[in-house]
């Protein structure tokens, strides 16, 4: 049997001299300050959860010193003010800096491993978001330094957050820089997305996919659909404070409401964005605590994805005392009922699990008890603000602060420390201390609930939250210096954690797996991950055959070394996993971060009004990203390799089944997204206040409508010729493909431009009302899509020119054609709607 | 017996404001544990229905995390099963979850001849 199992491996061994260190060599990390250029994901990986870390301590420190205001009655610790900048500092740093970042880096950190795949599919891309999340984020953190933060609280509600309550420059901080770090989230959701699905290994149909990587793909697929809607709404709040726009002034056909559906049409699903993931981690450390597979996995990944799917139709809970009729009231608690099914699944299965097997209570396996115990009361609690007439009675008091952390510190903390006690020894020359993680989840959780449990009281004792202090006669003085200790005391907990981090860390060949588990992370590994991509035929790969990490390490699976003598990693088929290519890699490189520099500072430039230094900035990030997109695919010296066992795949791949092709229909989806959120908020206002929609008679602006929609029309057609100019390959008439695309991309431009001119010369000002600001966002929303398409465009015909361009290597030119017609199909579109849509309902 | 859990909820209530002595003003000001009005005062028996229940589940879910550490091999047995998982998982909570849905929306309904807070603080006019 043994012999058979061998004579079935792909390689054999001993392996030819220098492979290793061939393979060592393309995938070592640069060294001294060069270190910066690192792309690979062990190393991004890591850097990304320190810097999630840091975030986090920056707003426990903001946290400790509410607390310390609030220890006591009518304390004048810190101003009203300054308490309203630590409060609405604390909620977004931990929600958008921490929390959503947090869980995105131990993807980026986690998957590849766990995959079997070298790295994720666009490490350039994780690097940038990185990047992009590191400058952004401190350069956020530190506005409170000067006293300039926002104060309208984490969900900044207009009108409190509009220019005439908020005049100062927080709250642009706070749209611009927030709108930022959620176009970086989502460029690593499409990372994600593309990595989960076309880099595993062989054999790992989805089926037997690990469930960290189920809730990685539903988490990155939540991103897509609902991070857009705050980009929206960020970019409308900041519109209408920075031009006057009115989307949320009454008096001017807005509606404030209209942020709070937006807010929360992603606020919602990002709670579960968060947890999805940490119950994922959950998933993976209890079979291994347990020395047991999981149980009910199906029953588990079907669970996920209601929850994912769920989690959109419930954004109105949030808004049960805004005036709503009770018929919509009924059908959001149903619903948010409903949702707490599929989370009351899993704590069920996780107990199962624990049944199964035989509990052994390392340190990670304390802080997965913590987290089933801290979690399942939050979802208690959940379901009680769930119920509309209680809600009227504990909305915005100390219940609802209780119960917020109650899911969100035993539902994404409390995992993410099991994580990290769990899976330092994956990545880290020394595991963990054992005996401190134990002091340290004692207390933890013991001033967790000391510190939170109470509060549910002091809620329904009628303290509200977000006061800077309360008069000594309410009679909340106590609770408040309990939950103030308590809070110390959890902070003691994360403070030995961090000590043992800083002292036992560090990247290098890893310790090893110290816990028995089953899963490919475990595979002995290097910067290049494991040494041979394996077989995969059970869900604990490493439990059914022990002989696999030798086998791994021996090089006797897929690809032991480099066959083309770039990075690469195989790409399989997203259901089967069947290898389909060798996708050659990136290499280091310093134009992510310096792209990522130049945005940051292009936002934070506009948030003072700098224009002209913003466009520098964003000049600087587009030749960035330019200059790292030109290195890219180059011309592979094989057209197939050979990854053994007489494998032979070809190493390079367009069309519909490549990567990239990939990556922008995802990127599309979030357009798509985008616009749809777009469309709600038009027709939203419009029901609000229809009075300022014109009627037929006056929609004298359309009278570019038709030419826009036919240059759109021509355009696209210019498109679809090049594309197809450049598939059969004219050697002598090599100058039709760019006049073709020069031509199309000049007919669209000219369109989007007529289309604002058309406004404009009828004497529509996007100042004057919603209706006009929303015609105006139409064109704004087409033209996030042209630009692009237009620097992608010269950017592929540059390629052509250099001959890097043709029938097969065309990747570049099928991302610019997606991203045309897609531009081309969003402004069909808007002549409908803003053209169209008035005809009809008057 | 509705009142019998009401009643040993203000003992219980009577403990905690024996412990936070200082808690007397609270009591008289916006506690919603003090309810001054009828909307209030059903609202109240539902916060006292609903902890009730999340007590027990609390406790429920406490215990079978330690009968499946420590229990013996029939609980442990019984436990690991999918069939477990579907009937605590999905049936147990679906039941529960009805039944508190109904109680609260015949809760909105009798809400809406007394002054709820969601009836008159509803000033904001959005056409
Ligand atoms: C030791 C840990 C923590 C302590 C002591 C703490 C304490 C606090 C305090 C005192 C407030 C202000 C309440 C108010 O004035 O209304 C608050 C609000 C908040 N916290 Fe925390 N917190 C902690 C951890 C976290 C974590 C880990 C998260 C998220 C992952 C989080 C998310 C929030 C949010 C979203 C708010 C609401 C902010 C707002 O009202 O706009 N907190 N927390
Ligand atoms: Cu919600």
């Amino acid at each position: 049997m043994t012999n058979t199992d061998l004579l079935k491996l792909p390689n054999s061994a001993p392996r030819p001299a220098g492979e290793l260190e061939a393979l060592e060599r393309i995938w070592s990390t640069p060294t001294g300050f060069r270190r910066l250029t690192a792309i690979n994901n062990n190393i991004i990986g890591v850097y990304y959860i320190a810097t999630a870390l840091a975030f986090f301590v920056f707003a426990g420190v903001l946290a400790a010193i509410m607390r310390a205001q609030l220890a006591v009655p009518d304390n004048t610790l810190v101003s009203p003010d300054v308490y309203n900048q630590l409060m609405t500092m604390h909620g977004t740093v931990m929600m958008f800096l921490f929390a959503v970042p947090a869980v995105e880096a131990a993807g980026v950190l986690l998957l590849p491993q766990m995959l079997g795949a070298r790295d994720l599919p666009f490490p350039r891309l994780s690097a940038y978001a990185f990047w992009a999340y590191a400058i952004g984020g401190t350069i956020f953190c530190s506005s409170l330094l000067f006293g300039l933060s926002p104060a309208g609280g984490w969900f900044m509600y207009p009108p409190l957050t509009s220019s005439s309550f908020s005049s100062g420059i927080g709250a642009d901080f706070w749209l611009l820089g927030i709108g930022f770090i959620e176009i970086s989230a989502i460029a690593g959701a499409i990372e994600i997305i593309v990595g989960v699905l076309r880099t595993r290994a062989p054999g790992m149909t989805i089926g037997k996919m690990p469930v960290f990587a189920w809730t990685m793909l539903i988490f990155a697929g939540m991103v897509i659909f609902a991070f857009p809607a705050i980009i929206l709404a960020t970019l409308l709040l900041e519109l209408e404070r920075a031009f006057g726009w009115p989307f949320f002034i009454s008096d001017r056909g807005g509606d404030p409401l209209l942020w709070q559906h937006l807010f929360w049409f992603f606020g919602h699903p990002e709670v579960y964005v968060i947890f999805l993931p940490a119950a994922g981690m959950v998933s993976m450390i209890l079979p291994s605590m347990t020395q047991s597979p999981l149980v009910a996995y199906n029953i588990i990944v079907v669970a996920l994805i209601a929850t994912g799917f769920f989690s959109f139709g419930l954004w109105v809970h949030h808004m049960f005392t805004t005036g709503l009729p009770n018929l919509s009231l009924g059908f959001f608690s149903a619903a948010s009922m409903a949702v707490s099914l599929p989370s009351g699944v899993q704590v069920f299965a996780w107990i199962a699990t624990i049944a199964n097997g035989k509990l052994r209570f390392h340190t990670p396996a304390l802080f997965v008890l913590g987290f089933l115990f801290i979690f399942t009361l939050g979802g208690l609690t959940g379901v009680m603000v769930a119920m509309v007439p209680f809600d009227w009675q504990a909305h915005d008091t100390y219940f609802v602060v209780a119960h917020l952390h109650y899911v969100l510190i035993g539902g994404m903390v409390f995992p993410l420390f099991a994580a990290i006690y769990y899976w330092t020894p994956a990545f880290s020359r020394k595991a963990l201390d054992e005996r401190l993680g134990k002091i340290a989840f004692w207390l933890m959780f013991i001033g967790f609930n000391l510190a939170f449990f109470i509060m549910h009281l002091t809620g329904l004792w009628g303290m509200p939250r977000r006061v800077y202090t309360y008069k000594s006669e309410m009679g909340w003085g106590l609770p408040n210096l309990v939950s103030t200790i308590g809070a110390y005391i959890f902070a003691a907990g994360v403070a030995i954690v961090l000590f043992d981090l800083i002292r036992k860390f560090r990247i290098g060949y890893p310790r090893g797996n110290v816990w028995s588990a089953g899963t490919l992370e475990w595979l002995p590994n290097g910067n290049y991950s494991a040494r041979s991509v394996p077989i995969i035929r059970h869900h604990n790969p490493l439990w059914s055959d022990p002989a696999l990490s030798r086998h791994v390490e021996e090089g006797r699976y897929y690809l032991p070394g480099t066959a083309t003598g770039y990075r690469e990693t195989i790409v399989t088929s997203p259901v089967e996993a069947v290898p389909q290519y060798v996708m050659i890699m990136p290499q280091p490189s310093w134009a992510p971060m310096i792209a990522a520099a130049g945005t940051a500072a292009f936002f934070i430039l506009l948030t003072f009004k700098l224009v002209g230094l913003a466009l520098f900035a964003g000049a600087i990030a587009v030749i960035a990203m330019i200059r790292w997109g030109w290195d890219l695919e180059p011309k592979p010296p094989f057209a197939e390799v050979d990854i053994g066992g007489g494998l032979r795949l070809p190493t390079y791949m367009s069309g519909p089944r490549s990567h990239s092709w990939w990556a922008v229909s995802i990127l599309l989806l979030a357009a798509a997204a985008l616009y749809l959120s777009y469309v709600f908020s038009y027709l939203y206002l419009w029901t609000v206040a229809p009075g300022v929609w014109p009627s037929a008679a006056d929609v004298s602006y359309g009278s570019f409508a038709a030419l826009c929609a036919a240059l759109f029309i021509v355009a696209s057609v210019g498109m679809l010729l090049a594309s197809h100019t450049l598939r059969i390959a004219h050697r002598s008439r090599q100058w039709i493909f760019p006049v073709l695309v020069i031509g199309s991309l000049a007919a669209l431009s000219v369109g989007l431009v007529l289309e604002v001119y058309g406004h404009w010369s009828a004497g529509l000002r996007p100042t004057i009302n919603s209706f006009a600001a929303l015609t105006y966002t139409a064109s704004l929303l087409q033209g996030m899509l042209v630009a692009p398409a237009l620097v992608i465009g010269v950017y592929s015909l540059a390629r052509y020119a250099r001959g890097d361009l043709d029938s097969n290597r065309r990747a570049a030119f099928d991302v610019t054609h997606l991203l045309f017609q897609a531009a081309v199909v969003e402004g069909l579109f808007n002549q409908l709607l803003v053209y169209g849509f008035p005809h009809v309902v008057r | 017996m509705a009142l019998g859990l009401r009643l040993d909820w203000r003992v219980a209530a009577l403990l905690g404001f024996a412990v936070f002595g200082n808690a007397t003003e609270a009591w008289c000001n916006q506690s919603a544990l003090h309810p001054a009005s009828d909307a209030a005062e059903r609202i109240f028996n539902l916060i006292v229905v609903m902890t009730a229940g999340a007590v027990a589940i609390q406790l429920l879910v406490i215990g079978l995390v330690i009968a499946g550490v420590y229990g013996n091999w029939r609980w442990r047995h019984r436990i690991a099963s999918v069939r477990f998982v579907f009937a605590m998982g999905v049936i147990f909570p679906t039941v529960i979850l009805t039944a508190l849905l109904v109680y609260g929306l015949l809760l909105m309904r009798d809400g809406h001849s007394g002054a709820l807070p969601g009836h008159d603080a509803a000033p904001m006019d959005t056409t």
